[in-house]
C-alpha cells in the first residue's frame, strides 16, 4: 500500500509542526508514505519506480491513498484533489480550524465523494490521520494478531519456511503473514473490491 | 486572485471509462454538458466550458483541425488555456497543424485522449492498442491536461501517460507488444505533478499568429525498389512526400520523378540514411520527421509561399525539435 502526503511549502513553524505530527501518525502504519514535506525530491519505493518506468503511469496514478494538508492555498492541492475524485482513491483533506481552504470557494463539501474526507483539525492531527487510515479497508496499522489459524503443512513447506527464515528476526508466521500481505496489496481484483466497497 | 479559465475543444478521444456509461463520451454537441459534469473534478482546477468539433467516429481531418484552430482563434483573450480532447491515434498530425496555425503562442494548447473505445468502435470488432491498465485512466489524464493547461507553458503540447511532449514532434510508436504509445521531445514529466524541464515555451506578451491555411493536395509516397514513379505520380498534385529506407534505392526514380512534376513542385524526401548530396534542387531532404509531420506541414507551406525558394527556406526555419 502506498500513499501520497502533500503539504504546501511553507516556512511557518506552526505548519512544519503539523506536517511532522501528520508524518509521525503515519509512521506508526506498515505503508509506504512518499512525500514532499521532508525532501525536495519525493521518494518511491524502488519496485514502484521500476513498475512506472515499464508502464509510463504517472506516479500519482498508482499511489493507493492521499493526504493533503490544505490550509495554505496552493495550485497543487486543488490539482491533487482533483486528482484524488478522478481516480476514485481515498483521500483526506485536512486543514487548520480557523481558515477556509481556497479550494471550497469553488466546491461545496456536498459535491465531495464520499471516499473524500475534509477534516478541520486543531491542535493534535495524528488521530484523525489515523482514524482515515482505520476507514481504508486493508490498510494495517501494526495491528497484534490475535486470530488463531491453524494450517497443516508439508515437509517440504517447513523446509523452505526454515529455509526463508533462519538467521533473520522474522518467525515463519511472520514471514507468511508478509507473504499474504503482498498478496493482498498485488491482487488487483481485491483492490478493486476494496475501492467499490468504499465507494459505495 | 482571479480564477483561471480553460476551454475545451472535442475531436474524439473523450471516452471517460471502459464501458462507456451515459455521460461518457461526447458523440454530438449537447452530449458536452452531460460529459463536463461527468468530470466534474476539474472545476477544483479552473472553469471549464467547451465546443464540441467532431465526434472522430469517422476519424478527424484538416478541416476539424482549422476549425478548432478557428475555435481558439475567436475566444483566445478569454481563456488562461485550452484543451484539445482528440482522437489518440491522429493526434500527431492534428499538433503538427494547430502548431503551424497557431503561431507565437502566449498560452497552452493541450492534446490529450482517452484511450478507451465508444460502444460503437468495440461493437464493430475494434480493439484498442492503447495501454489502459486502470478504468480511471482516461480522466487522470484529463486532470493532467488541464493542469498543464492552466501552468507557464505557451505552447502546443500534448500530455501522454507521465510525459508532456512539444506536441509537432510527437510520433506514433508500437512496441514489440502491439501496443501503441507516443514518442517525441519531452517538455515536462508527470509524477506526483507536472513538472517542466527548461525547454519549454513560456507564457509571455506574444499577439497570436494565426494562418490557417492549408493546400491539401500532396500525394504521400512509401518507395519500394521496383515501383514505377511514373505510375504513382500520373495524377499531379503540388508536392509530394516520399519515404523509402535508402535514399540509393530511390535517386534514380526520384530524379527522374522530379523533372516530370516541374521544377517548382516541391518533393520533401524522408531517407532513414543514405547521401542526399546532388539531388535535383525540388528535392527538399528532411531528416528525423515523421511522415505525418512532412504531410501536414507541406500541405501548409504550399499554402504559405508561392515559390520552391521560400517554400524551401520555409522549410528549413520550421523546427522539428
Amino acid at each position: 500500500m502506498h500513499l501520497y502526503f502533500y503539504g504546501p511549502p511553507s516556512a511557518k513553524a506552526t505548519v512544519r509542526q503539523s506536517y511532522r505530527a501528520i508524518k509521525d501518525a503515519l509512521d506508526q502504519t506498515d505503508i509506504y508514505v512518499s512525500t514532499n514535506t521532508e525532501d525536495e525530491q519525493v521518494q518511491v519505493s524502488a519496485e514502484l519506480l521500476a513498475e512506472t518506468k515499464q508502464s509510463d503511469t504517472p506516479l500519482l496514478e498508482r499511489m493507493d491513498a492521499f493526504i493533503i494538508e490544505g490550509t495554505t492555498s496552493d495550485p497543487q492541492v486543488g490539482f491533487l484533489l482533483a486528482q484524488a475524485i478522478a481516480q476514485r482513491k481515498p483521500a483526506l483533506y485536512l486543514y487548520q480550524r480557523g481558515t477556509v481552504p481556497q479550494v471550497f470557494n469553488h466546491l461545496s463539501r456536498r459535491e465531495l465523494p464520499s471516499y473524500i474526507r475534509v477534516v478541520a483539525y486543531a491542535d493534535t492531527v495524528g488521530p484523525t490521520v489515523l482514524d482515515f487510515l482505520h476507514s481504508i479497508e486493508g490498510i494495517k496499522i501494526r495491528e497484534v494478531p490475535r486470530l488463531k489459524f491453524t494450517l497443516r503443512i508439508t515437509g517440504s513447506i517447513e523446509d523452505y519456511l526454515h529455509f526463508k527464515t533462519h538467521n533473520t528476526k522474522a518467525s515463519k508466521a511472520d514471514y507468511l503473514r508478509e507473504q499474504i500481505e503482498k498478496s493482498m496489496e498485488q491482487d488487483e481484483d481485491w483492490q478493486q473490491y476494496q475501492r467499490k466497497r468504499r465507494s459505495t | 486572485m482571479k480564477r483561471p479559465s480553460v476551454h475545451l475543444l472535442f475531436l474524439g478521444g473523450t471516452t471517460l471509462d471502459e464501458r462507456d456509461r451515459p455521460g461518457s463520451t461526447i458523440r454530438r454537441a449537447k452530449d458536452v454538458e452531460r460529459w463536463l459534469a461527468t468530470i466534474g473534478e476539474m472545476a477544483i482546477i479552473a472553469e471549464a466550458d467547451g465546443t464540441f468539433i467532431t465526434s472522430a467516429a469517422q476519424g478527424t481531418h484538416l478541416d476539424d483541425w482549422r476549425q478548432a484552430a478557428a475555435e481558439i482563434k475567436d475566444v483566445y483573450a478569454t481563456y488562461d488555456g485550452f484543451v484539445v480532447v482528440h482522437q489518440l491515434e491522429s493526434i500527431p498530425a492534428a499538433a503538427t497543424a494547430l502548431s503551424l496555425m497557431l503561431q507565437k503562442l502566449d498560452k497552452p494548447v493541450v492534446l490529450v485522449g482517452s484511450p478507451f473505445l465508444t460502444s460503437e468502435e468495440r461493437k464493430a470488432g475494434r480493439v484498442s492498442t492503447w495501454p489502459s491498465t486502470r478504468e480511471y485512466g482516461a480522466k487522470a489524464s484529463i486532470i493532467n491536461a488541464v493542469q498543464a493547461a492552466v501552468s507557464d507553458v505557451a505552447e502546443v503540447v500534448t500530455v501522454f501517460g507521465s510525459h508532456i511532449f512539444r506536441g509537432r514532434t510527437v510520433q506514433l510508436t508500437r512496441d514489440t507488444d502491439g501496443r501503441s504509445g507516443f514518442t517525441g521531445l519531452t517538455l515536462g514529466k508527470i509524477d506526483f505533478g507536472l513538472r517542466f524541464l527548461g525547454s519549454q515555451v513560456m507564457r509571455g506578451q506574444r499577439a497570436l499568429q494565426y494562418r490557417p491555411d492549408f493546400d491539401h493536395q500532396v500525394a504521400l509516397i512509401e518507395f519500394v525498389p521496383g515501383m514505377d514513379m511514373a505510375t504513382v505520380t500520373a495524377t499531379p498534385t503540388h508536392g509530394y512526400v516520399v519515404a523509402t529506407e535508402s535514399v540509393g534505392a530511390v535517386a534514380g526514380p526520384l530524379g527522374a520523378m522530379a523533372g516530370r512534376v516541374g521544377r517548382e513542385t516541391p518533393i520533401v524526401l524522408l531517407a532513414t540514411d543514405g547521401a542526399t548530396a546532388g539531388l535535383a534542387p525540388n528535392i527538399i531532404p528532411l531528416s528525423g520527421w515523421s511522415r505525418n509531420q512532412a504531410v501536414v506541414t507541406l500541405m501548409w507551406v504550399l499554402a504559405q509561399a508561392p515559390t520552391l525558394a521560400k517554400r524551401k527556406r520555409l522549410l528549413a526555419t520550421l523546427e522539428k525539435h
